[in-house]
């Protein structure tokens, strides 16, 4: 019963210990998306103070759309990578659930400003670049992250 | 604790008894949000009204996108922004508009107009652009012949909405409805937008004096060309028209066909990146530049040449020639150095049907035909040449479409062809390097071309020479057009010292070939040489000031046009020059001796110089060729 007892407590605080680092990694994410993408930001603002014709003349209207969704992405990620660390706590994830959601997560704050950066280096008209394809699988990881933690928060586990 | 109903009461009370300034607050609030939203939202709602009505009325005066196959420019925008930026910006999608504030660019301002057997008053009505004038049906019917005037019997008055406007670049036309079907007729009058004023409508063509100015119908005159896949469909039931079009104005689809199936095609990703990654060109639309040059040409040719329309592309279905197909199969080529049964119909029907399109040696000579121009040309007989060697639609300057890396006049055109001329200018020009001598365009494209009231450059490229004859419909050569103070013999010598030219025999007149052709010429020839006068290479290459007085006698020309084109090249010369070619003769001989006095204070000439320009005035205006000449631009 002791060893039992004791081999809980070793397991809650291993979880502790599994959560915490969980933690710690997505509020380092969310920060440095959100120091990357920001960063971002403010050059498509010098791109526009400056008048650069590679990014706003009306050829480049698909590259603008690209980078500045690269820009939305990548903050708006970095808010949920803060958004889903604070959650944990709360949320009654199983410690394979909290890990693929973490996964999805990352994934998709790699993948999603990716293509759209990349996809808005080299244009063909109104298409982004190739890279573009990065877009559509990150955004299913980004459902797939984003039901996980909704089911955690929904669940009647105790 | 619970409260007790004792304290349940006095927070009733309370609250009763509480002061009503939030309340009011929140009430003046609410009320001044319902005072802004309640316009605004007013104002909206009759904007939006105002707009689909004004769409109604559009699609009733001539219906768009109703031509199977066509999808309009607006579905090409969002795969090519670019593409469609540049054609926006440019002259060809403007040439025919629906009227609106933003495309009327003439004067509107309660406006009286007379001349030309004509007059009428231009108004405002809100957005509507009004004009009361002669019923142009009763007008239209007279002038082709359907209608006896009685004696005494007074032209109909009408008031008509504007419902269309042709041009943006240099003048601007306006058409009001027939009423028969929708038929559009001409306003007869034109807004001349340098000259800021209003003309009738037969004083911007060069046509024979004394003739008016007929009642154009839009629907048969201007459809096929002006706008996008447009049908004429004038045949319907005797007088009926039911025209339509793809789109109004020159829109994407005149020159890469209709993209129904192109738009439908590449609404699948994978398929447009299979394209994209590839590079080649995708098979449902055309694209002029990855055709062969003949082919390519011909996509501009469809409207810049002069070519045999049926009656049915006229009057019923419209053009049938696609890009991408031999022009000649749908429109044969009229010319004048290769002449068809065709042409010689055009001919018989009237014998002076050449001389309102070619010089006597087969050259246009009037505006819009420029593909049959190129095609007489040595450079197009290697088979690189096409219109896209110097021109473009889309990466360009939309004033002459020439390549934005090709400056206007500059050697590019031709040096990336001819690159052994380009290493040795002036060994080849006999001109300074730097003179607009040595400008290849200003000696084999001259500015032989009439239209639009001024000289354009004609794309026949050829070298000059000299034929040993003035005057009538003779081609004059690029050497006198810039050396206006020079011989026609001056001319033959300089070429045949430099080119090995043979000297034609008899040249002895030592007039100055420009002031014969200004005095003596045909209509177009007299326009051309007056345009010459006031154009910059010749203002460099000779004392154009000296032609002050024959370009004063230009200015009693019968043709207006003609007096048209002298007045401005004299008001080039001296900015002080004031004329109206319109105004009544004696105010027209008045205000040219004023400009010839003017001209003497600065060029004192004695008797016996003043009597000989007199006696050559006389002479050369005697020999002027006063055949009816009418260019067909």
């Amino acid at each position: 019963m002791a060893k039992r007892a004791a081999k809980t407590t070793t397991d809650k605080s291993d979880a502790d210990g599994d959560d915490g680092a969980l933690v710690r990694r997505h509020l380092a994410w969310g920060w440095w998306s959100l120091a990357i993408f920001t960063t971002l930001g403010l050059l498509l603002e010098a791109a526009h103070g400056l008048k650069l014709g590679w990014y706003l003349d009306v050829s480049s209207a698909t590259r603008r759309l690209s980078f500045t969704l690269a820009h939305a992405h990548g903050t708006l990620l970095g808010f949920l990578n803060i958004a889903f660390a604070l959650s944990l706590d709360k949320a009654k994830l199983s410690a394979t659930a909290a890990s693929r959601a973490s996964f999805a997560l990352r994934a998709v704050t790699v993948l999603m400003p990716l293509g759209f950066f990349l996809g808005g280096m080299v244009v063909y008209g109104g298409d982004p670049g190739l890279a573009i394809v990065l877009v559509p699988p990150a955004g299913a990881l980004l459902v797939v992250a984003l039901v996980v933690v909704a089911r955690g928060f929904s669940s009647r586990r105790g | 604790m619970r409260p007790s109903s004792h304290d349940s009461a006095v927070v009733k009370s309370a609250v009763a008894a509480a002061p009503s300034r939030p309340r009011t607050s929140r009430r003046i609030v609410v009320g001044a949000l319902v005072l802004v939203m309640f316009p605004l939202a007013a104002w909206s709602a009759r904007r939006h009204f105002q707009l689909e009505r004004r769409h109604d009325e559009n699609a009733a005066i001539v219906p768009q996108q109703t031509r199977a196959g066509y999808v309009t420019s607006d579905r090409c925008e969002a795969c090519h922004p670019d593409e469609y930026h540049s054609w926006h910006r440019g002259y060809h999608r403007t040439m025919t508009q629906y009227a609106s504030p933003t495309s009327v660019r003439g004067d509107f301002g309660d406006v009286k107009l007379h001349g030309d057997g004509y007059d009428a008053r231009l108004f405002r009505r809100g957005d509507d652009f009004m004009v009361e004038m002669i019923d142009p049906l009763w007008q239209y019917e007279v002038d082709f012949g359907q209608r006896d005037v009685k004696p005494g019997e007074t032209p109909p008055r009408v008031e008509r909405r504007i419902t269309m406007v042709t041009g943006s670049h240099h003048m601007q036309a306006y058409w009001v409805p027939s009423l028969v079907g929708n038929g559009q007729l001409s306003l007869p009058f034109t807004y001349l937008f340098d000259d800021k004023r209003w003309v009738p409508r037969g004083d911007v063509f060069l046509h024979p004096p004394g003739g008016r100015h007929q009642e154009q119908v839009w629907n048969v005159s201007c459809i096929t060309c002006h706008t996008t896949g447009g049908q004429p469909h004038a045949l319907v039931g005797g007088k009926e028209v039911r025209s339509q079009v793809g789109e109004m104005g020159i829109a994407c689809e005149s020159c890469h066909g209709p993209a129904e199936e192109h738009v439908a095609a590449n609404q699948n990703p994978f398929r447009r990146y299979w394209l994209h990654l590839r590079g080649a060109g995708d098979p449902t639309i055309v694209n002029p530049a990855r055709l062969p040059a003949a082919r390519a040409s011909e996509v501009c040719g469809q409207c810049h040449s002069l070519t045999d329309l049926s009656n049915d592309i006229y009057l019923g279905e419209g053009r049938t020639f696609v890009p991408g197909e031999e022009l000649e199969r749908s429109q044969p080529l009229l010319r004048q150095l290769h002449p068809t049964p065709a042409l010689a119909k055009h001919i018989q029907e009237d014998p002076a049907y050449l001389r309102g399109y070619f010089w006597s040696d087969g050259t246009i000579r009037v505006s819009s035909r420029d593909y049959s121009g190129m095609i007489e040309s040595k450079c197009n007989s290697g088979g690189k040449l096409w219109c896209g060697s110097c021109h473009s639609q889309h990466k360009s300057d939309p004033v002459n479409l020439l390549w934005a890396s090709m400056q206007a006049d500059s050697d590019t055109a031709c040096t990336q062809c001819h690159k052994e001329i380009g290493g040795a200018v002036a060994a080849h020009t006999h001109h300074k390097v730097d003179s607009v001598g040595s400008r290849c365009v200003n000696c084999h494209m001259p500015h032989t071309v009439y239209g639009l009231l001024k000289g354009i450059r004609n794309h026949r490229i050829d070298s000059p020479h000299v034929t040993g004859r003035t005057g009538g419909s003779e081609r004059p050569n690029a050497c006198n057009l810039c050396h206006v103070d020079r011989s026609l013999g001056w001319a033959a010598d300089a070429l045949a010292r430099w080119y090995k030219q043979p000297r034609p025999a008899g040249l002895t007149d030592e007039t100055p070939a420009a002031i014969t052709w200004l005095l003596s010429g045909d209509a177009i020839l007299r326009a051309i040489a007056a345009w010459h006068f006031g154009w910059e290479g010749a203002q460099k290459a000779a004392p154009v000031a000296d032609a002050v007085p024959y370009l004063a006698s230009a200015l009693d020309d019968p043709y207006a046009a003609v007096r048209y084109v002298a007045g401005h090249a004299l008001a080039k010369i001296d900015p002080a020059a004031q004329f109206d070619y319109l105004a009544p003769v004696d105010e027209r001989r008045r205000a040219g001796e004023k400009i010839v006095r003017r001209w003497l204070d600065g060029h004192p000439q004695t008797a016996e110089q003043a009597a000989a320009i007199e006696a050559q005035l006389k002479r050369l205006t005697e020999q002027r060729d006063d055949r009816d000449v009418r260019a067909m631009e």
